[in-house]
């Protein structure tokens, strides 16, 4: 019989978000995403669950780090917004399917 | 009708869903509810649209807006310089995903109809939102 054992501390930052993510917003939430990943935490969960708006511009922020995330061999993940209002533009762009979006921050983290 | 000056700002744009709000009262819940969610992300992007491309000299646009019995129109008036040809702007691919450019593609699944004019000196984005009355009494009922 052979037995492996491999132990694996992976870096997962989860950022909870509340209120409007939207164009007066994103700046800052690209700043905050961007020194995590300069940082070299290339896996972020983002917990939208609390988040009561979603526009273009906000989605555009979580975008530009996932594609960063993903360049470097990470990912972002999503926690699915509670208020379908505020879900509704990542299914209008298709974002739906290209994210890895769940129900809760635990899920996500014990998925990695 | 309704009219707000709305400053050409991303703060400024924060105006906009009160104002729509104030607009779809006299509806009833179960309509009010879902067309202020269709208008405020769309007169949200074409507001950004306004902010980031017009650069309008008084720094400001104008909405106004006209309800009837099934739809609500939503004009915005803006002195900007005239940048916008819907018909030129590509719509992304959704196989590559891209960070910008997502602002008219969204607008045009919320609205029912947009147009656009320049008049010589202001863009007119028209923006209309016919309301879905859900079908009730007797008259609508299924025999």
């Amino acid at each position: 019989m052979d037995i492996t054992t491999s132990t694996h501390n992976v870096d997962i930052v989860v950022v909870a978000m509340t209120g409007r993510l939207d164009a007066l917003e994103s700046a800052q939430v690209r700043a905050l995403l961007t020194e995590h990943i300069e940082a070299g935490s290339h896996r972020i969960v983002i917990d939208l669950s609390a988040v009561e708006f979603v526009d273009s511009a906000g989605l555009a922020a979580l975008v530009q780090a996932m594609k960063r995330s993903r360049s470097a061999g990470g990912d972002v993940r999503l926690v699915r917004p509670t208020d379908a209002n505020a879900y509704r533009v990542f299914e209008l762009t298709k974002f739906d399917q290209v994210f890895d979006i769940g129900d809760t921050a635990e899920d996500l983290v014990s998925g990695w | 009708m309704s009219e707000l000056t709305v400053t050409s700002t991303y703060e400024g744009l924060r105006a906009i869903g009160p104002w729509l709000r104030e607009i779809v009262e006299p509806l009833d819940d179960d309509v009010a509810a879902p067309l202020l969610a269709r208008m405020e992300l769309a007169l949200q992007e074409l507001g950004t649209n306004t902010v980031d491309h017009a650069d309008s000299p008084d720094g400001s646009f104008v909405l106004r807006s006209t309800i009837g019995d099934d739809s609500v129109r939503i004009e915005l008036r803006d002195r900007g310089r005239s940048t916008v040809d819907v018909s030129t702007i590509p719509t992304p691919d959704a196989d590559e995903p891209q960070v910008r450019g997502y602002g008219m593609m969204i607008i045009e699944q919320l609205v029912s109809r947009l147009e656009y004019a320049h008049d010589g000196e202001h863009n007119v984005w028209t923006a209309t939102f016919e309301i879905d009355h859900p079908a009730s009494g007797p008259e609508n009922s299924e025999h």
